[in-house]
């Protein structure tokens, strides 16, 4: 039980990451007491690529070099993310839910495992323009799992 | 229980379904989530199978539909575009700034030869006010800056061309009497194939990434700063470092005996730099070693080799805060170090030339106050240990302290606030120091 309570955790705020203006994103994880290690990575990555905007010395080369070395980390923090979306299922059993509401869960699992596939595939392609949009999707899932479940069920 | 399903459809109909479905019944919701799955599913299996197999039947998965169908295809860069029927991904960008400045002391002179009210020129810093123009307020939009870069994958590596420039032409100087014009001038051309560079950008002597974050144009005193051409090798060692050799062009400044500077152009070795970079989770720190004959042969027929070293860094501390830092040492820094503040070499009486030591570096913190919100604190320090046969009327140190408040509101745009103090003091210790308060406004495009 212990176990499944912290992979559903996990679930909750592992799609939780954040852009520098993602106002919505900071509303939740203010709320919570954890955070995933996968969450702090993609939130710190993503921060970094933004803040490669104010280099002014760097020329674009080597900016495009430093976006580079920071999509191939989103590529590892992906995985990871990937690998604990697997288990989330397993959590099911324990947390009594109503069948249509398994049916939203399992649901919002794929879509979540949905769009860090694509977030993976963006980061190797070095579509950097289109990874900012899918982290917020993903804050989107998560937040809709937050306000769905988070407060309804006891955990 | 009645409570806590009402409250369920209620919040998961404003999440997940369109909001209108919030009314609809339970039955409604079931199927139309039941839908989502199965489409959501779907798509899934598309995708595991282009990842299992590496290969899609044509028309099944488009990450990107909305671009796909058009003629134009996103390129392999930030801003990018394909163009048609190549690899070839291009792009344009660059910034518009304008500086409002307020000088306690002004250099002299009106638009053009007066760079060191635009720009901290250490070697422009005001001796005991002798200029005597007080409290001078100019404006200028001349850092304003455009460029335009390719990348085209090929078997020989990435392909990359890249140019850019900005307005700070010193031979046409425009006036601020009616239109304010200045010229483009060439700041980078260059291409590289690869681990292959060739063309104009910052000599291979200088971390860029140390440089800190500062409206000033050019500051600190004590730091590396060169553009030139150059043809440059970079041999990755692992995924955390790599290795550059470069020659690049040289240039000879000599004080002569009167304490002015010559620029004989005889030079006939190129400049040989060699920088290791390292690359770590903290931070990133670079080495860098140079290897200069600096020489003339119109009026005098001398030379002599010396050589610089650097260490350059960029280290994270608190959260998003970072220190950056260089520090340099040699007897050939010269034109390299503090915007020329210090030459190459001295000619000696007989007409030989001498170099001699010179000492830089600076160190800046910057901490971020709020998402937007940043401040930078530097200091930058240059001296030079003058050979004793010099007039007593060159430099012998400058110092600047720099800081700032910049926000950005949108991330295409920077607002700043920047206090800067720096001092010049010469071999007879007479000294001048400026006070300068810069607004700036940068916005990307």
């Amino acid at each position: 039980m212990k176990n499944h309570l912290i992979c559903f955790c996990i679930f909750i705020l592992s799609g939780c990451v954040s852009t520098q203006t993602n106002n919505s994103l900071q509303s939740n994880t203010d709320q919570t007491a954890l955070h995933s290690i996968q969450s702090k990575q993609l939130r710190v990555l993503m921060r970094e690529l933004n803040d490669l905007m104010f280099e002014r010395m760097l020329n674009e080369i080597q900016i495009d070099r430093q976006r580079r070395y920071h999509t191939k980390e989103i590529v590892d923090v992906a995985d990871n993310l990937l690998h604990t979306i697997k288990y989330i299922p397993n959590a099911l059993a324990d947390l009594s839910l109503e069948k249509e509401e398994q049916k939203v869960f399992l649901g919002l699992n794929e879509k979540l495992k949905h769009q860090v596939l694509l977030l993976k595939q963006e980061a190797e392609n070095n579509h950097v323009d289109a990874i900012p949009d899918r982290a917020d999707q993903i804050i989107e899932t998560c937040n809709a799992c937050h306000h769905v479940f988070r407060h309804s069920k006891p955990q | 229980m009645l409570y806590k399903i009402a409250l369920f459809f209620t919040i998961s109909s404003i999440i997940v379904a369109p909001a209108h479905a919030a009314e609809e019944d339970l039955h409604k919701t079931v199927e139309d989530l039941r839908s989502q799955v199965e489409m959501l599913t779907t798509r899934l299996l598309q995708l595991e199978n282009k990842l299992n197999n590496k290969e899609i039947p044509p028309n099944q998965v488009q990450t990107e539909p909305q671009i796909t169908n058009k003629k134009v295809a996103v390129g392999d860069t930030k801003g990018s575009i394909k163009i048609p029927g190549t690899d070839t991904s291009l792009a344009i960008g660059g910034y518009v700034k304008l500086d409002a400045i307020y000088n306690s002391q002004s250099v002299g002179g009106d638009a053009g030869s007066n760079l060191g009210d635009q720009i901290l020129q250490p070697g422009s810093i005001p001796i005991n006010g002798d200029d005597k123009e007080e409290d001078q307020i100019t404006f200028h939009a001349r850092q304003s800056r455009f460029w335009l870069k390719s990348f085209t994958p090929t078997d020989w590596g990435d392909l990359n061309t890249y140019l850019e420039m900005d307005f700070f032409a010193f031979q046409s100087p425009g006036n601020e009497r009616v239109s304010n014009s200045y010229s483009p001038r060439l700041r980078h051309a260059f291409g590289s194939l690869g681990p292959f560079l060739a063309g104009q950008t910052w000599t291979t002597f200088m971390n860029v990434k140390a440089l800190p974050e500062l409206n000033d144009f050019g500051g600190p005193v004590g730091r590396i700063f060169a553009r030139q051409p150059q043809i440059r090798w970079t041999q990755q060692l692992n995924a955390d470092s790599d290795w550059m050799f470069s020659i690049e062009s040289p240039e000879t400044t000599l004080t002569n005996n009167l304490g002015n500077r010559e620029t004989p152009d005889d030079d006939q070795y190129p400049d040989m730099i060699t920088r290791l970079n390292i690359y770590r989770p903290w931070g990133t720190v670079s080495l860098a070693g140079m290897l200069r004959n600096i020489q003339s042969n119109a009026q005098i027929n001398s030379d002599a080799f010396g050589g610089a070293v650097s260490l350059a860094g960029r280290v994270k501390t608190y959260e998003r805060d970072d220190l950056r830092f260089m520090l340099n040492y040699g007897n050939v820094l010269g034109r390299y170090a503090s915007s020329n503040l210090f030459n190459d070499g001295a000619i000696t009486p007989e007409g030989k030339i001498k170099l001699f030591d010179q000492y830089g570096g600076f160190v800046a913190y910057r901490h971020w106050w709020h998402d937007n919100w940043r401040s930078t604190f530097a200091y930058g320090l240059s001296y030079a240990d003058n050979v004793d046969f010099v007039p007593t009327t060159v430099s012998q140190w400058a110092q600047s302290a720099q800081l700032n408040l910049l926000w950005s509101p949108l991330i295409q745009t920077t607002f700043g606030l920047e206090y800067t103090y720096a001092s010049r003091a010469l071999e007879n210790n007479d000294s001048g120091h400026i006070h300068r308060v810069q607004f700036s406004s940068v916005f990307y495009f």
